[in-house]
């Protein structure tokens, strides 16, 4: 897959959960390296959207995608696209912090033992992959001596950054964020948006955010999703100051939603 | 609309059914000369004892296809597609049928008809009262595992077969054990009942009904305490266990 200056593209993306239609006509570019927020009230379809991106909608399976999904110049519904392959290079945080119940260590080298052929990482290769993880996601100091600890017995942060280390050592190329901080507190909340802050030269953002001070603060650009169609894209903060849509409009100055 | 006419077409051919097997028994198995000792059944003790133990190849055998069956039909069958919701239907209805009516079938089959018919209709009589509660509580365990556990082993790029075998497996063991456990101890009582009842009719001029034999107790005690094993992998307290049990 070859990188170009947007990692994701969708032409005339619509979805349908078996007769309702969750996305109508949805044409987005998303900018390389850069956090990209989607906003707007619930049910427009911001999560529906960001699952496609690593076709994690599949599973439910009265689903229906017609259009197209570009990720990082391909196809993603090309006959030879691995779907394994997709999930590698596209991450995904959710909205509750979900570390398997084993170690912090198993945590984090799981998704890489299972894209690697079977025992070909060495301990000292692992130590070492787990201690970049963690030490990119500010864990480090707080977990090197929790390493065997069951990553289900830590606090909330510590648990939703884990999930953000987790991806690191698959070197995902664009992560999606399912309202990643809705489940912490403001400590959390601000924890991980400086971690996206830092991660986000290296890594494409695209987050879903019901926190609309959030998607200020957090991204570049910003787009405003309504019933299933997506209203305005722009600088997220000329979206706020001067909505060209009056539905941003009523949303983002609060008049709705 | 479909689906409630489906339901109901569904339920009126088993009752049908139902009433077409209860006419059968009152034909012949509830005769009253049916009752007699030379009638119901020319089999010792031992043969059938034998039976009884040469069933417990199928009892293992329904168990383990009743649970590979049953996260097959929840994993794989779309929940929204006709087969599932037909086999669905049907293992709701069988499995929630009373154990008490399974045990008469089984009665009926192990010493009114012992030798009247073949060892598929044991078995088939094993497996009906085996299979639809392992089915049933299996799909209930695959289907309680928290789905961010999927939603994690999914994003990070599981294949399905994976994710199912090593993740939600797993994770649902304990439901599904209770579900084996129930379904155990379903056939042991019944075993026991058999035999309880075998020995009744075989001695019922001697009026004793204390005169039990002792692999009776052996399979009701097993039912007991596969009984409480579900409880207890049903998350229930100790004190629940027991008074659910004495009540």
């Amino acid at each position: 897959m070859e990188a170009n200056n947007y990692s994701i593209e969708t032409e005339n993306l619509s979805l349908w959960y078996g007769d309702f239609q969750a996305l109508i006509d949805v044409s987005v570019k998303i900018p390389d390296g850069k956090i990209t927020s989607l906003i707007g009230p619930s049910g427009c379809g911001k999560t529906t959207l960001l699952r496609c991106f690593n076709r994690v909608n599949e599973r439910y399976g009265n689903v229906t995608t017609k259009g197209e999904i570009n990720i990082l110049g391909k196809n993603i519904y090309d006959p030879d696209v691995s779907l394994l392959e997709l999930r590698k290079t596209v991450g995904m945080v959710f909205q509750r912090p979900n570390p398997l119940p084993i170690s912090v260590y198993d945590n984090i080298l799981f998704g890489l033992r299972i894209h690697s052929p079977f025992r070909s990482l060495s301990r000292a290769a692992s130590d070492e992959i787990v201690e970049d993880a963690l030490t990119s996601v500010f864990l480090w100091d707080d977990l090197k001596d929790k390493l065997k600890t069951k990553a289900t017995s830590l606090q909330l942060e510590q648990q939703q950054k884990l999930c953000i280390a987790r991806l690191l050592p698959l070197k995902p190329q664009i992560i999606l964020m399912d309202e990643p901080c809705s489940a912490l507190d403001a400590k959390g909340t601000l924890a991980v948006e400086e971690l996206m802050d830092v991660l986000s030269g290296s890594y494409t953002f695209l987050i879903v955010t019901h926190n609309m001070a959030q998607a200020r603060r957090v991204s570049t650009e910003c787009i405003y999703m309504f019933l299933g169609e997506l209203i305005e894209h722009r600088e997220t903060q000329a979206l706020f100051d001067d909505p060209e849509h009056p539905k941003t409009a009523d949303y983002v100055q609060m008049r709705y939603g | 609309m479909s689906s409630l006419f489906f339901h109901c077409l569904t339920f009126t051919a088993l009752l049908l059914a139902l009433f077409l097997i209860l006419d059968n028994r009152h034909d012949s198995a509830l005769e009253e000369n049916d009752l007699t000792t030379q009638e119901i059944s020319t089999d010792s003790f031992y043969d059938l004892q034998e039976k009884i133990n040469s069933m417990l190849p199928i009892l293992i055998g329904s168990i383990l296809i009743g649970i590979v069956f049953a996260v097959l039909l929840q994993e794989w069958l779309a929940r929204e597609s006709w087969t599932y919701r037909i086999f669905d239907f049907i293992m709701v209805i069988l499995a929630g049928i009373p154990s008490v009516f399974y045990g008469l079938i089984c009665i009926y089959y192990f010493i009114f008809k012992s030798g009247r018919v073949s060892y598929l209709t044991h078995s088939l009589t094993v497996v009906l009262l085996t299979m639809p509660i392992t089915i049933q509580s299996t799909q209930y365990a695959v289907k309680s595992v928290d789905v961010s556990i999927r939603e994690a082993v999914y994003a990070l790029g599981v294949k399905k077969s994976r994710a199912i075998t090593q993740h939600v497996i797993p994770h649902a063991f304990s439901g599904i054990m209770s579900g084996v456990y129930t379904a155990v101890s379903r056939s042991f009582f019944v075993a026991g009942l058999i035999l309880v009842t075998f020995a009744w009719i075989q001695t019922a001029h001697s009026r004793d009904p204390f005169n039990i034999p002792k692999n009776a107790y052996v399979f009701l005690i097993a039912a007991l305490l596969c009984s409480l094993g579900a409880s207890f992998l049903n998350r229930k307290t100790v004190p629940n266990v027991l008074s659910s049990f004495v009540l």
